[in-house]
């Protein structure tokens, strides 16, 4: 039995009761623009943040795209006037690199795709800022305008994720790697909102940022060529084979670490059907081609498995629904751990084309049970 | 929140003082305004300029004409090193200087120009034994550090300094200005740059004080104004403000340099040692050699921006005293210069009082910033990082 879409056990987040000292991380978007106004207006005392990340912070973006410009911190800045908040600039640039940029390009390097934003949720958002929040402002807790809610259990000892009343923009799929004292500390106002009921929000307050559009890229890579990144941290690209999945070679690339599993585009083949990137190896520098179908899977090999109360102990079974990328299909499934983080997900409906490196997440009714990161997979035809 | 909250950042620009923003207010409310003109209302305006140079001028014992308004005193140093200096020529500077100073010496070595430090000591202070500046140089350099409150020794360096081929000397005069009797002969300078905000003034105005022969090259051309050194119309109410200022800070010198002390010693007596705080102090240990009221300390645990952060949140204003307004992680090129760390260079912070602050203020800023530093240290050293 479940209640509102929850799991037996699991209670749907209760409301503050009393007024709490909050940080906000303000990006200078819409989102943490209407999050940071609805904690003013329930009463909380609210510190805005602004993160510096990275030297994107540098440049000033015309385009308003990125939430990592100088212009985005004006605009968060502004924002915090108007709400008349505290605001700082915090520099979290070592954090960053350590957490997100560093494992980016390790990964990429490595023939994976990596998935920097959820790095950047479990050790920056939700890890080094919480610190900062609580020794330099006293907060006891890290407010973003991601989407997504919390569940707690019925006895009150733990917490876990559950999706955003807006499926469309439900975030809970980057945020699978806080642990039970992070979601404890954590803060989405906007988990019960829709996108369009948040801008509404946003428009309703006259707050500055309510007309801003949609960040849609990496924030370090604002140009959206990783490519380029990779080649200023020392990558340099070789020619290298395209085979099919017999070993025959049939083309050639400029660089694997160019490539994703489940990629169509950019390859210089021809075939009387599409064909997409079914394995990339990077000591090789060989990347394997096969039809759509080759690509499907209902086996996925996972490192890094864990709930939010740790990692999974040998021989834990957990059911429930798997989806491989962002707003992806959901397949039901069952994640049998093997210890030290190595599991295997075995699904009942196949899904298509896991990314080595990208995240799995396994959602039991609403909440988010376990995630962890694709480490290999068996092809349903193997 | 029990207690007002406290403004211990004076050395980046004090609160302009009640009788000069009533000063300023009547001015602007008298329609004071371009002194440039054949009507009354411009000579009005052009002898109120006029009364403002020799405030300005004799407070610092040149000539009326010696004096040319700037609109910063950054602008001031530009426009004397720019007048001075060849792209090809030699610049004397330290890596303590403020940062527009730095800003202007980097420009000059981009160009293709030498530029040579004086090395400094631990404490900031110039090391001039064994020091032989090249000849034909022009020396860029405050009189005291607005981040490591050192006071240099000026007449030491003149020592140094070959008589006959030397370049020019362009001092920055900002932060000694406010807190000691300053004569422009006396100082050695060629240029002598001298602000408003630092003494309780507006900001937006500033005074470059030239000897005699020399000839300003204008960043600005225009009108003929200030003798065709800068040209814009003159802001007459900033600059009669800014020498109301200066009156009132050279009357006040010796009353408020006592106040600042005694500041100083109560701050210090609260505080304690430093180093219980987890902080080194950072600019000269004796105080004598020191701008009354400064204090500076580095710490290895967090950032200077982040105790900046944190102190304000508990009611004191204070600074790193190498403000960056975008977050830079950067390390302050002054603490390097002095030999601390990396760490300790990324976690220095300015304390500086002011006339306006009292002696309660000075004790209860000192019990702010121990306790702000008991609570951020023990979460530095015991920070989770969840992976």
């Amino acid at each position: 039995m479940t209640t509102h879409g929850l799991p037996s056990g699991w209670l749907p987040e209760p409301e503050a009761m009393e007024s709490e000292r909050v940080l906000v991380a303000l990006s200078g978007g819409v989102d943490s623009s209407v999050a940071a106004a609805l904690l003013v207006e329930a009463g909380h005392q609210v510190v805005g943040v602004w993160m510096r990340l990275h030297d994107a912070a540098d440049r000033v973006d015309g385009g308003r795209k990125s939430c990592c410009t100088l212009d985005a911190a004006d605009d968060a800045r502004r924002v915090a006037d108007q709400l008349k908040i505290p605001f700082h600039i915090q520099n979290l640039e070592r954090e960053f690199a350590d957490a997100v940029l560093e494992p980016f390009v390790g990964a990429y390097l490595g023939g994976e795709t990596p998935s920097p934003c959820v790095g950047c949720n479990t050790a920056v958002k939700f890890g080094a800022l919480v610190g900062k929040g609580s020794a330099l402002f006293g907060c006891e807790a890290v407010a973003t305008g991601h989407y997504a809610r919390r569940a707690v259990s019925s006895d009150g000892l733990s917490w876990r994720l559950r999706s955003a009343v807006d499926q469309d923009k439900d975030q809970t799929y980057f945020l699978h790697g806080l642990r039970r004292e992070a979601i404890a500390r954590a803060r989405f106002p906007l988990g019960g909102m829709t996108k369009p009921e948040v801008r509404e929000a946003a428009r309703a307050r006259g707050l500055p940022t309510a007309e801003k559009p949609e960040s849609q890229e990496i924030c370090f890579v604002p140009d959206g060529d990783y490519r380029s990144l990779l080649r200023a941290r020392g990558w340099e690209p070789q020619r290298g084979e395209i085979v099919d999945e017999r070993g025959e070679i049939v083309g050639t690339h400029e660089g694997s670490a160019g490539f994703t599993v489940g990629q169509r585009r950019g390859l210089s083949v021809t075939g009387a059907s599409p064909r997409y990137v079914s394995a990339i190896d990077p000591r090789t520098n060989r990347i394997t081609i096969g039809r759509r179908e080759s690509l499907e899977c209902r086996a996925i090999e996972l490192t890094g498995a864990a709930t939010p109360s740790g990692e999974l102990p040998v021989g834990v079974v957990l059911n429930g629904a798997a989806r491989i990328r962002h707003r992806g299909a959901t397949a039901p499934g069952r994640l049998v751990s093997k210890g030290g983080g190595a599991a295997t997900l075995e699904l009942s409906d196949p899904l298509w084309a896991p990314s080595p490196g990208q995240t799995v997440v396994l959602y039991e009714g609403e909440t988010l049970a376990a995630g962890g990161q694709i480490s290999a997979h068996v092809p349903l035809h193997a | 929140m029990g207690f007002a909250r406290i403004f211990a950042d004076h050395a980046a620009g004090s609160p302009v003082r009640s009788e000069v923003a009533e000063l300023l207010a009547t001015l602007y409310r008298d329609g004071i305004g371009n002194p440039n003109g054949g009507h009354a209302e411009a000579r009005r305006a052009r002898a109120l300029l006029d009364e403002a140079r020799v405030t300005i001028a004799e407070a610092f014992e040149v000539e009326p004409r010696q004096v040319t308004f700037t609109g910063s005193a950054s602008e001031a140093l530009a426009l004397a090193l720019c007048s001075e200096l060849l792209d090809t020529g030699s610049l004397l500077t330290t890596a303590t200087e403020h940062r527009g100073a730095r800003a202007l010496a980097n420009r000059h070595q981009a160009a293709g120009g030498s530029v040579e430090l004086i090395p400094v000591s631990a404490s900031g202070a110039w090391r001039l034994e064994d020091f032989h500046p090249r000849a034909h140089t022009v020396g860029l350099l405050a009189i005291s550090s607005g981040e490591l409150g050192t006071e240099q020794n000026v007449q030491a360096l003149r020592g140094v300094l070959p008589d006959a081929d030397f370049g020019a000397l362009i001092l920055d005069g900002v932060q000694a200005a406010a807190s000691r009797a300053l004569q422009f002969s006396e100082a050695g300078a060629t240029h002598l740059v001298i602000g408003s905000a630092k003494l309780e003034g507006p900001a937006g105005i500033a005074a470059l004080l030239s000897a005699p022969d020399r000839h300003l090259k204008p960043l600005v051309p225009g009108g003929g104004q200030e003798r065709g050194r800068r040209g814009g119309t003159e802001a007459v109410p900033l600059a009669a403000a800014f020498a109301h200022a200066v009156r009132l800070s050279v009357q006040e010198r010796e009353v408020t340099r006592r106040h600042l002390s005694a500041l100083s010693a109560a701050f210090d007596n609260a505080l304690g040692a430093p180093e219980a705080h987890g902080l080194r102090p950072t600019g000269p240990a004796d105080r004598t050699n020191r701008l009354p009221g400064h204090h500076s300390y580095a710490a290895n645990w967090a950032l200077g921006d982040d105790l900046v952060a944190a102190l304000d949140h508990a009611g004191l204003a204070i600074s790193t005293g190498s403000a960056c307004s975008s977050g830079s992680r950067e390390p302050s090129e002054a603490l390097a210069a002095c030999g601390l760390s990396d760490d300790e260079s990324r976690g220095g912070i300015r304390i500086s009082f002011g006339r306006t602050n009292s002696i309660d203020e000075a004790v209860r800023a000192a019990a702010i910033v121990a306790a702000t530093c008991a609570r951020v240290r023990d979460l530095a050293l015991t920070e989770v990082r969840p992976v």
